[in-house]
């Protein structure tokens, strides 16, 4: 993970030297320190906006719940303990925002077509990537919801499948089979 | 195990690190032996590594924080609004209030007194589906307006937490429950925070709207990213701009304007800019000099009150008497006496008030003054609505 090896203590310090800022700017953000949240912000909007979009495949929507997590977690700040880092809390904070859209996506789409087979309604969408080029990142857009966001939380994310399965309401076997089937169309769209 | 359909299943937590040692060992046996399962595995690693190495940050479209700011809600934010609703019901404590900003009673009563009134006549029959309706009603004026991703042809409802986004070509029109109506310019975004029967909040991102409030004070805020804006019983414009900054010139009536402890009470003929991170400033005429409101803006977020003041003090006319007055228990306590000093070669003091008086904030000389320019807010919000903009009082020489 580094380049150069360093003892343990320099590593230490060089985590400190890191995460203090950040630390110094949440405990001012916590206490209504609007500047300090922006501060935040800025450190943090690139990654909660690729979360978002990879995750919805929508550029509106995810502008929508980027926004969302940074009010979700300027109101949250008081729950935040700092037993894990300020990133990893955000991060989830913002896949329970995406994951919460999704959920109430599908119940409205069962509302407006009463069916239980919705998963007639998790096919992937027409082929987007017309011509010879690959567009990873059009790809993994084109994939069912749900394997696209087992596949964002555990390739890109890093989750587990038991972490997964508990945020999602899923269980492990099922976010391994999204895992399984989104591998299987990226490599069909791969080799195409 | 030697079997392709067998391992095949196996090959995603074998490239994962999730199978027990003899299963992969025994993969690891097939996977030599077979090239078909190795080009699977090649394939399947391929494809693991390629969403591995995708970019983790990607930015946004544009910058988002402005959108976000105007939706925080401070603790001074919450203190303040949390203030006013106690003040709206009587219960303020006014030893808490800072002593120039303290009024009688007699207000409340004249509020609360206006507000039965008005609901009585108006009768619950009509008022109570509009007062209760969780969105408001939202026309297209020109152009093409968005709310979320839908256009809006002719008329749509807005519902708490959407969008309504015009662009360059398009307007709309809202319907703040009964109690008002707005009008959205060209290149605004808000939202719909909250559409009660004791709260009509919005958001204002970016852009411009004239706001017409009919209710009862304190029913209808708007949050921008550098203040909360009051309706007091009002008409009035609010622009925000890319930086989150705002200006506010209010046409009838009165508006407040709140960022943590600094407040501004915005009477009609006034504007009034805010700055993200400072709050309100001083209101100004809307006739002020060039000059005059640079001068102005130095006091009020550069903190150059000292080399600011002269300029000031030089531009000011006796329609800007009211925003000496404002600014006197603004500036640092060595500029007051030069305040005082120009305000009353402005305008005639009001009766039985004192340069002293004024300058040790005493209450009634405070509420002189204020009554004197036309800033009190005594005679009840429902004369709020139409009182317009105030001629000063005749020019006079120092008591």
């Amino acid at each position: 993970m580094h380049g150069q090896p360093a003892g343990e203590e320099a590593l230490l310090e060089q985590i400190d030297t890191t995460l203090a800022p950040h630390r110094d700017l949440v405990q001012r953000a916590q206490a209504g320190d609007t500047g300090a949240f922006e501060a935040l912000y800025r450190a943090h909007v690139g990654r909660v906006y690729a979360i978002c979009l990879r995750m919805t495949a929508d550029e509106t929507r995810a502008v929508e719940l980027t926004q969302d997590t940074f009010v979700r977690a300027w109101q949250s700040l008081g729950s935040f303990r700092g037993e894990s880092a300020f990133a990893s809390w955000l991060y989830r904070v913002c896949v329970n925002v995406v994951l919460g859209h999704l959920r109430a996506a599908r119940r409205r789409a069962a509302r407006l077509l009463p069916t239980d087979d919705l998963a007639r309604f998790d096919r992937p969408q027409p082929d987007p990537l017309p011509g010879t080029g690959i567009d990873l990142e059009q790809a993994i857009a084109a994939l069912p919801p749900q394997a696209r966001s087992v596949l964002i939380l555990h390739e890109v994310e890093g989750y587990r499948h038991e972490e997964i399965a508990e945020m999602m309401g899923i269980a492990p076997g099922t976010s391994k089979a999204h895992l399984h089937r989104a591998r299987q169309l990226l490599k069909q769209a791969l080799i195409r | 195990m030697n079997d392709c359909t067998d391992i095949l299943p196996l090959l995603q937590d074998y490239l994962d690190g999730a199978l027990p040692p003899e299963q992969r060992r025994a993969v690891d046996a097939h996977l030599e032996a077979c090239s078909a399962c190795r080009d699977e595995r090649a394939a399947l690693a391929a494809v693991t590594a390629a969403v591995a190495a995708l970019p983790p940050a990607l930015d946004p479209p544009r910058d988002l924080w402005p959108g976000i700011a105007a939706r925080l809600e401070t603790p001074l934010h919450r203190d303040a609004v949390a203030g006013l609703r106690q003040r709206r019901d009587g219960a303020a404590d006014r030893a808490s209030l800072p002593r120039a900003r303290q009024r009688p009673a007699r207000r409340l009563a004249a509020w609360t007194a206006g507000a039965a009134l008005l609901l009585a006549a108006v009768g619950a029959f009509w008022l109570a589906p509009r007062l209760l309706s969780p969105a408001w009603e939202v026309a297209r004026l020109e152009g093409t307006p968005r709310i979320g991703q839908s256009a809006v042809t002719g008329t749509g409802q807005l519902r708490q937490g959407q969008w309504l986004e015009t662009d360059g070509q398009s307007r709309a029109a809202l319907d703040v429950g009964a109690i008002g109506n707005v009008e959205v310019e060209p290149n605004t975004r808000l939202r719909l925070l909250a559409a009660r029967p004791t709260e009509h909040r919005l958001a204002l991102a970016e852009g411009t709207i004239h706001a017409r409030i009919w209710a009862p004070p304190r029913l209808f805020f708007v949050e921008t990213p550098s203040a909360l804006t009051i309706d007091l019983g009002c008409e009035y414009t609010l622009t925000v701009d890319s930086t989150g900054g705002s200006l506010l010139h209010v046409t009838s009536g009165f508006v407040a304007l709140e960022h943590g402890d600094r407040t501004a009470v915005v009477p009609a003929g006034r504007m009034c800019l805010t700055r993200p991170g400072r709050g309100p400033g001083t209101p100004f005429d809307d006739d002020a000099s060039e000059a005059f409101r640079r001068a102005l803006a130095r006091i009020d977020f550069d903190d150059e009150g000292a080399d600011a003041l002269p300029a000031l003090l030089a531009e000011a006319r006796p329609e800007d008497a009211a925003t000496l007055w404002q600014l006197i228990y603004r500036i640092d306590p060595p500029q007051r006496g030069r305040l005082y000093d120009r305000l009353v070669e402005l305008v005639e003091p009001p009766e039985g008030t004192t340069r002293a008086g004024v300058l040790r904030g005493d209450l009634d000389a405070v509420e002189a003054w204020d009554r004197h320019l036309g800033l009190d807010l005594d005679s009840g919000w429902f004369f709020q609505f139409f009182k317009k903009k105030k001629a000063p009082p005749a020019p006079g020489s120092a008591p």
